[in-house]
């Protein structure tokens, strides 16, 4: 399930984005009207993403961008602002902030751009996964894998007619006898 | 000096000039405070509505906004008036301090008793002794439900001890030199103040009336073991978020007193002290109430839910129970049976039996302890049918009291005796029920730009109105299409299912008016006006769209989807303060209820100020025209001697000028009037006067003393985007103010007419003739015999010079009109016909 952390020094704004993340959507959330727990919630659990308020005492939106992004974590952040403080907000787009968000804002507005982050944040989970198989295998080997199974579930349409499979794939009847035979050997070794 | 140089003439004008100007710049600054203060109050209204989320941050600006806005009002209004409406500041101040109390942080201490026994308790008592208290003295004393006896232990009574300890000064001396960076910097100054608490005494009053109401308390109770709990001073305070606090059980005599500081103490955790720090609050805000309650030595325990959170219609409540405390149900650690019964008879509808291998209770050294359940109650119900009636009828009894579904816990003493513990409201949400939106797409759109003014979708039968006279036929549950947003619309707020304008926008007082009755209402729609009267919609006041037919689910899943953050702290703040902000109670400015003592809101405040602002204005601009000797003739085709003096100009000017050229008169709403006289143009003759009349104009004039008001000049006050139009046609006496500006919420047309020279029945006849004719272009009028004041606000640039264009052919079309008017069936025709002159009317509408 994918994990959402709010941090906002007031909880009554707490208590909205509880209610409406739980009712809206189907992630889990944690929330926190003190930024300062934020580096032990994080050392616990990693989330997909944090929405934090930007100014608060002690720990303020911007340090905990900060303290995700030295750490190469794999959290996203928004950050919240007053209005008035697009300044601040622009320096957080420049630090890499996925989204900002002007209070007071709307359900539909917080709740779209929490689902663009998470869409985001599954999308490079499944890049991820891809370049890890591509990682563990060369490319080469994983063509040659390829076409080995493209042939072989040719010719075993084809009756193993390799004459046929041949016409159909426009490559040489030679190449198609080594990838049919080879497979043991691959296989084996 | 400067005067000393001019003509006379020139140094007269000049100070008329010069205090018209004075007070124009005070009216200019007032109506814009005024539309933004509106605006803001908008705004406030919009999010209460439940589709915004919002903090405290946002409440306490807009606030301060609206504040500040209209203390320049005041500023500004009492300039016009020359100091009179001293006791609207009075009556501000007063509003201002209601609102206050209700933001956090500004909330005073209730003065009470320290201790008060559950007996003599009610709801109303929450700020004294906090909700879970309250309540309790509620459910028994006026519900009469068995609830544990105890008595509750005031916030008056913490803010003792903390006076008579200085803790406040020595509180915020640690908080004030502490630089937080780490969460261990909190946990050390929570831990200090904490032990600063447990080390300070009790003053002996309250301990003494703590040990006397505990002795009460011992002397009618059954149990022998209490316990103490804080009980929360409101829903807009920290205690809702404080996290864990002490509480205690089994509490004996000599400990009382150490425990209830305990507790007391337990509230500094290190979520609080940053709370209190990074909201710059005091630790008044901390004050809490405490809660004695003699324990129940629970044989079962559990919840009842007035409603299927499930199924929330199928007409049953469910009882969940289990052995022992209620606490190993409430914490999920033991899976409960499940008892549906029914809202109506009471009866068991079904059950759901679990196993109930253990169960928690009181340990008589102190705390509890879990102990085993005996085999063959294990696989049992826990509840007979006649306990679960009597649960359900308690529960229902709860329902019906706070008038929503509730969530109670109960428990069952060994010796069968039933004791509600708690009730809360129960959010019960249809979203599973109800089919999910509609899909949009399929509905057939017939309106798709209108601007929405308070969210929310309504439907029903179309019904057109033109005036507050259409209103008392309006239909139940009809939606409501108006010309403009006029002030009495409000009449019908509270039948009609949704509300759509013609013209207006988002700062018009009935647009505020709207939010306040959650109306969904759309503006600035103008082919609302196509609408067939009966014709089925569903108004759309989220996505500004209005669909054909009755779109019913459309309807229920937002209403739904409205209810989310109903419950919620923060919307309780806001709305509470709206009541004190947003309802307009002045409606009428002609009746005599329209005074500063009848100022109920803030709203209130702006719409007195606002109307009182017109009619000093008013006053003055009319009044200069007894100043002979100023302003400059208008040069004009049109027979009318007009004396203009501008109020954003210098006199010298245009004082050396023999005239103002009727083509470049320097001001916007002025020129849209004057071409409407130039397209009527000055008759050559008057409408026929009968013998009858004429001789009634001699009389008249004879019983007035002469025929002096022939000679009189007119006069103009002019300015951009302001007129004010004094005009002496023959007997007759027009003024016409109007302001014109790109602010929509700043425009207004208002004119007067006075004084006729026929006999009364044909002055009230032209008086009517008019009436009619204003109340067909969109103004509202007040006329009193024959005199007439109207008015028309909220309209853009481009509708006000229209209907100025109008006015001024309409002074020409019925200059000594009166004389004609000999019956009403004359009168009739006349009005019927200037209606089709000026475009009002077609000729089929009239042979119609």
């Amino acid at each position: 399930m994918q994990r959402i952390l709010v941090v906002d020094d007031e909880p009554h704004m707490l208590k909205l984005m509880e209610r409406i993340i739980t009712e809206k959507t189907t992630f889990h959330i944690d929330c926190t009207s003190t930024p300062l727990e934020v580096p032990d919630m994080l050392a616990r659990t990693t989330y997909d993403l944090i929405v934090t308020d930007l100014k608060m005492p002690g720990m303020d939106g911007m340090d905990i961008l900060h303290y995700v992004n030295d750490r190469d974590r794999w959290e996203k952040v928004i950050i919240m602002t007053a209005f008035g403080s697009m300044e601040k907000a622009l320096e957080a787009l420049s630090s890499g902030v996925f989204d900002y968000i002007t209070k007071p804002f709307k359900k539909e507005q917080i709740i779209f751009t929490i689902n663009r982050a998470m869409r985001w944040q599954s999308i490079k989970r499944e890049m991820l996964q891809m370049s890890r198989a591509f990682d563990s295998e060369p490319y080469e080997r994983a063509t040659e894998v390829f076409k080995r199974e493209y042939v072989r579930r040719l010719l075993e349409k084809h009756d193993n007619d390799h004459g046929a499979v041949a016409r159909k794939t426009g490559l040489s009847e030679e190449i198609i006898a080594r990838l049919a035979t080879d497979e043991s050997a691959e296989t084996d070794s | 000096m400067r005067w000393s140089r001019k003509k006379a003439k020139g140094a007269d004008s000049e100070a008329v000039l010069a205090q018209l100007q004075g007070k124009f710049s005070h009216f200019v600054g007032l109506l814009e405070c005024n539309s933004r203060s509106l605006k803001t109050i908008g705004d406030m209204e919009e999010k209460a509505q439940g589709d915004y989320l919002f903090d405290i941050n946002y409440i306490r600006t807009s606030y301060n906004d609206v504040v500040s806005d209209i203390d320049r009002i005041i500023t500004h209004l009492s300039a016009l008036g020359d100091g009179k409406y001293g006791d609207l500041r009075d009556r501000f101040n007063t509003i201002r301090k209601n609102i206050g109390a209700l933001l956090p942080g500004n909330k005073e201490i209730t003065r009470d008793d320290y201790t008060v026994a559950y007996d003599s308790l009610g709801r109303e008592n929450a700020d004294s002794v906090g909700s879970k208290n309250a309540q309790l003295g509620e459910m028994k004393s006026r519900l009469g439900l068995p609830v544990p006896e105890g008595f509750a232990i005031t916030a008056w009574a913490y803010r003792h001890f903390v006076s008579a300890n200085d803790l406040q000064s020595r509180i915020n001396e640690k908080l004030s030199e502490l630089d937080i960076r780490q969460y261990s910097d909190l946990v050390t100054v929570s831990e200090q103040i904490q032990a600063m608490v447990v080390a300070s005494p009790v003053p002996q009053d309250l301990e003494a009336a703590i040990l006397r109401s505990y002795n009460d308390l011992i002397a009618r109770a059954p149990s022998e073991r209490f316990s103490l709990r804080s009980s929360a001073l409101g829903e807009d305070t920290l205690f809702s978020f404080a996290g864990q606090y002490a509480t205690f059980l089994n509490v004996p005599e000599e400990e009382l007193v150490a425990r209830y500081r305990d507790v007391l103490a337990s509230k500094f955790t290190p979520k609080a002290i940053y709370y209190l720090l990074s909201h710059d609050l005091s630790e008044s805000e901390l004050a809490m109430s405490v809660g004695c309650v003699s324990m129940i030595d629970a044989a079962v325990s559990g919840v009842i839910y007035t409603r299927d959170p499930v199924e929330p219609d199928n007409g049953c409540l469910v009882v969940n129970s289990i052995y022992g405390l209620g606490k190993y149900l409430v914490d999920g650690r033991l899976t409960p049976d499940t008892f549906h019964v029914s809202r109506d008879d009471f009866l068991l509808d079904h059950a759901t039996l679990a196993v109930k291998p253990v169960c928690l209770v009181i340990d008589l050294e102190g705390g509890t302890v879990e102990e085993p359940v005996a085999d063959f109650l294990q696989k049992e119900a826990s509840l007979t049918e006649a306990q679960l009636r009597r649960l359900a009828e308690y529960a229902m009894k709860l329902e019906e009291h706070y008038d929503c579904p509730q969530d109670i816990e109960w428990a069952i003493d060994r010796a069968g005796k039933i004791y509600i513990l708690q009730s809360r409201p129960l959010r019960v949400l249809r979203c599973g029920i109800v089919a999910s939106e509609p899909d949009i797409d399929t509905l057939r759109v017939l309106i798709d730009h209108g601007t929405p003014v308070c969210p929310g979708i309504g439907g029903g039968p179309v019904y057109q109105v033109r005036s507050t006279q259409d209103l008392a036929r309006v239909p139940n549950n009809a939606v409501l299409v108006a010309p403009g947003p006029f002030p009495g619309l409000i009449t019908v707020m509270g039948k009609i299912s949704a509300l759509v304008t013609c013209v207006g926008g988002m700062a018009s007082h009935l647009a505020t008016i709207a939010r306040e009755f959650r109306m969904p209402t759309l503006m600035g729609v103008e082919q609302a006006a196509d609408l067939p009267n009966g014709k089925e919609i569903t108004v759309d006041a989220c996505r500004g769209t209005i669909f054909d037919g009755l779109q019913r689910e459309l309807i229920e899943v937002r209403r739904v989807d409205e209810e989310i953050f109903d419950d919620t702290g923060i919307f309780a703040i806001l709305e509470s303060m709206l009541t004190y902000i947003a309802p307009l109670n002045l409606l009428d400015p002609t009746s005599p209820e329209f005074v500063t003592d009848n100022c109920h809101t803030l709203h209130d405040i702006t719409r007195f100020a606002h109307q009182k602002a017109m009619d000093e204005m008013f006053a003055v601009a009319a009044g200069v025209k007894r100043q002979q000797d100023v302003g400059v003739l208008l040069k004009s085709t049109i027979p009318l001697q007009v004396k203009i003096i501008y109020i954003d100009r210098e006199y010298d000017e245009y004082a050396s000028q023999k005239y103002v050229p009727e083509d470049d008169m320097k001001s916007l709403p002025m020129a849209a009037f004057w071409k409407g006289i130039h397209t009527e143009g000055w008759p050559s003759h008057t409408p026929t006067a009968s013998v009858k009349g004429f001789m009634g104009v001699i009389g008249t004039t004879v019983a007035k003393g002469g025929v002096n008001g022939f000679s009189e000049n007119s006069f103009a006050v002019l300015g951009e985007t302001y007129m004010m139009l004094s005009l002496r046609m023959g007997y007759h006496f027009t003024t016409v103010e109007a302001m014109c500006t790109e602010d929509t919420s700043r425009n207004f047309i208002r004119m007067q007419y006075k004084e006729g020279g026929a006999t009364i029945d044909r002055r009230i006849r032209r008086i009517k003739l008019i009436s009619d004719i204003l109340q067909e272009m969109g103004f509202e009028n007040h006329s009193r015999a024959d005199f007439l004041d109207t008015l028309i606000t909220y309209c853009d640039c481009d509708t006000i010079e229209q209907k100025l264009t109008l006015l001024g052919r309409l002074t020409i079309l019925t200059k000594q009109l009166d004389m004609a008017l000999s019956t009403d069936q004359v009168a009739a025709w006349y009005t019927r016909d200037i209606m089709v002159k000026l475009g009002l009317k077609t000729r089929d509408e009239e042979t119609a």
